[in-house]
């Protein structure tokens, strides 16, 4: 897919650990892995809402297009 | 859920009653080919009474006989079916197969058994037409429906994959 989530980028800029996060936003290590690994069909703006409001950055932060 | 238990209960009590004819009926079409004097048995099979056949008749017979032994198996799979059903694992793969090899043997033998009866009406020349919805065409109809069941199954595995990778 060419959209890629910069998740690991992001988690390791605010030294946070998945776990952490994932208890943070409310969602389980295992969906956060699906997230981290790209493998995600789509991803709700309450989640994304959750993980930038968690990281402190924006959704650009996270998830970036790059062509096929 | 309560609907399922009962059309289960529905389908064993018809594979109950149909299972120990399975053997009667392997033994039985190789037997017909093989004698000529049914009168005996007083046996109806499709509306036909076995009482003295020719080879056209036994054929007839022995193809409902077969498609017969189809409709048990569907019988059979269906009730499979309904116990993934009833395990909640309604998008498994074996449930769409189910529904699929269902659809091919219903569609497939109706067909066979409106191109036999068409054939054994032809051969004993009493070409009739007939308008109406009958057996043969009921069943090819159930069969389309199951293939429609099975198409949409599959869409709806598609549709809850993309439901649960949705974080």
């Amino acid at each position: 897919m060419s959209i890629i989530v910069n998740l690991d980028v992001m988690l390791a800029k605010r030294k946070m650990k998945s776990k952490d996060l994932a208890e943070i936003i409310d969602i389980t290590t295992a969906n956060l892995s699906i997230l981290k690994s790209g493998k995600a069909r789509a991803i709700r703006f309450s989640t994304l809402e959750a993980i930038c409001k968690a990281l402190d950055c924006q959704p650009s932060d996270i998830l970036e297009y790059t062509e096929d | 859920m309560r609907n399922t238990h009962i059309l289960k209960f529905i389908v064993d009590v018809i594979w109950i009653f149909s299972f120990p004819v399975i053997p009667l009926i392997i033994v039985f079409i190789p037997y017909i080919f093989f004698t000529d004097d049914f009168s005996g048995l007083n046996l109806v099979v499709n509306g036909i009474d076995l009482e003295v056949l020719d080879i056209n008749s036994k054929l007839f017979v022995a193809i409902s006989l077969i498609a017969y032994l189809a409709f048990i198996y569907c019988v059979y799979r269906f009730r499979k079916l309904l116990r993934y059903f009833l395990a909640k694992k309604i998008f498994d793969n074996q449930v769409i197969k189910g529904f699929n090899v269902i659809a091919s043997l219903l569609t497939l033998f109706g067909f066979i058994m409106i191109v036999v009866s068409f054939v054994s009406n032809v051969i004993n020349k009493k070409l009739e037409f007939e308008i109406g919805v009958n057996s043969n065409l009921m069943i090819i109809c159930l069969g389309l429906f199951f293939l429609v069941l099975s198409e949409t199954f599959k869409a709806s595995k598609e549709f809850k994959k993309n439901s649960d990778l949705t974080i």
